[in-house]
C-alpha cells in the first residue's frame, strides 16, 4: 500500500494541488481577519461587505497561482507523489477548517 | 445518408445534465420575475445546485467504484459529472451571495434580524460557518474536475489515483452535507425573502 501511494505526479498535478492548498489556507486566514479585525480592503463588493473579499482574494490567488505554477512546473514529469500532495491538501484543509471554526463563537453551546 | 447512432450512457447523462439544469435555471428565473420573487427564485436555485453538486459527486464515486463499462465511457461520464459539480459549486456561491446581501440587511424584517431575535446561535456561529466554509468549495471542486480531466483512464487502472479521487470526493460530500446543515437550521427559522 505504501508503494502504491508513492506514485509520482506530474508538474501539472503538483501545480493544481499547491494552488488549491494555498487558496484554502487563505480562506482560513482571511475569515478571522474579517470577523475579528475588519479590514477595508476586504470589502470588494460593498453590499456583501468583507465576505466578498474572503471569496474574491483566495479565488483570484487560486487562478493566478495555478496558471503561474502550470507554466513553471508544467513540463516536469515528476514533482512529488500522490501521497505527498494529498497530505499537503488535507493539512491545509484541516488547518483552514480549524481556524474558521475557532474564529466563530461555537462555545459555549446554547443549552 | 443518415446514420443512427446509439444513445450511450455518456450522451444520455450529458443531455440530462445540460437539459435539466438549463430548464430549471431558466424556469426559476422567469417564474421569479413573473411573480416578483427574485430573491426566492435565486435561493431555490441555490438549493437545487447544492443537491445537484452532491449528487454529481456521489455519481462519480459510483462510477469509479462500481463501473463495469468500458473505461473510455466511464471516464467521459466522470469528466462530465466533475465539471457539472464544479460549475454547480460556482453557481451556489453566486446565488448564495445574492441571498446573503438580502440576508444581512439591518432592517428589522430581514432574515438575519428575525433569526437573531429567535435563536442567535443559528446566525453565529451556524450561518457564518456555512458562509465561510462554503468558500472552500470552488477551489476543491476545481481540483477534482482537473484531476478527472488529467488522469483519464488512470483513475481505473492506478489504485493510488482511484483511491485519491474517491477520498477527495467523499470528503467533499461530507463537508457539503455539514455546510448544508449549518444553512438549513437558520433558514427553518426565517428564510431569505425579497
Amino acid at each position: 500500500m505504501e508503494k502504491a501511494y508513492s506514485v509520482k505526479t506530474t508538474g501539472k498535478v503538483a501545480a493544481v494541488f499547491i494552488a488549491t492548498s494555498v487558496s484554502i489556507l487563505m480562506v482560513g486566514v482571511l475569515t478571522p481577519l474579517w470577523v475579528h479585525l475588519p479590514q477595508k480592503w476586504l470589502v470588494v463588493y460593498t453590499p456583501a461587505a468583507g465576505y466578498s473579499g474572503v471569496f474574491f482574494y483566495p479565488t483570484l490567488a487560486w487562478a493566478v497561482l495555478w496558471a503561474g505554477l502550470y507554466f513553471t512546473l508544467g513540463r516536469k514529469e515528476s514533482v512529488g507523489t500522490v501521497k505527498r500532495w494529498m497530505t499537503v491538501f488535507l493539512a491545509s484543509l484541516i488547518v483552514a477548517t480549524a481556524i474558521i471554526m475557532a474564529s466563530l463563537p461555537w462555545m459555549p453551546f446554547p443549552w | 445518408m443518415l446514420v443512427s447512432r446509439p444513445l450511450t450512457a455518456t450522451k444520455t447523462i450529458l443531455f440530462l445534465i445540460i437539459g435539466i439544469t438549463t430548464i430549471v435555471s431558466v424556469g426559476m428565473v422567469i417564474l421569479g420575475h413573473l411573480v416578483d420573487k427574485k430573491i426566492e427564485s435565486a435561493m431555490i436555485l441555490h438549493d437545487f445546485f447544492t443537491a445537484f453538486a452532491i449528487m454529481s459527486g456521489a455519481g462519480v464515486i459510483g462510477v469509479l467504484v462500481f463501473s463495469s463499462q468500458r473505461h473510455h465511457d466511464a471516464v467521459n461520464v466522470i469528466r462530465m459529472l466533475s465539471i457539472a459539480a464544479a460549475v454547480s459549486v460556482f453557481v451556489i456561491l453566486i446565488t448564495g451571495t445574492i441571498g446573503y446581501v438580502e440576508y444581512r440587511l439591518s432592517d428589522p424584517d430581514s432574515a438575519k434580524s428575525k433569526i437573531k431575535a429567535t435563536f442567535p446561535y443559528a446566525h453565529s456561529p451556524m450561518f457564518e460557518t456555512m458562509e465561510y466554509m462554503g468558500l472552500l468549495g470552488t477551489m476543491w471542486a476545481g481540483l477534482i474536475a482537473y484531476l478527472a480531466w488529467h488522469y483519464k483512464e488512470q483513475m481505473f487502472t492506478n489504485p493510488a489515483i482511484k483511491n485519491m479521487m474517491v477520498a477527495l470526493i467523499s470528503l467533499a460530500i461530507m463537508y457539503a452535507l455539514f455546510i448544508s446543515l449549518m444553512g438549513i437550521v437558520p433558514t427553518k427559522i426565517a428564510s431569505v425573502q425579497g
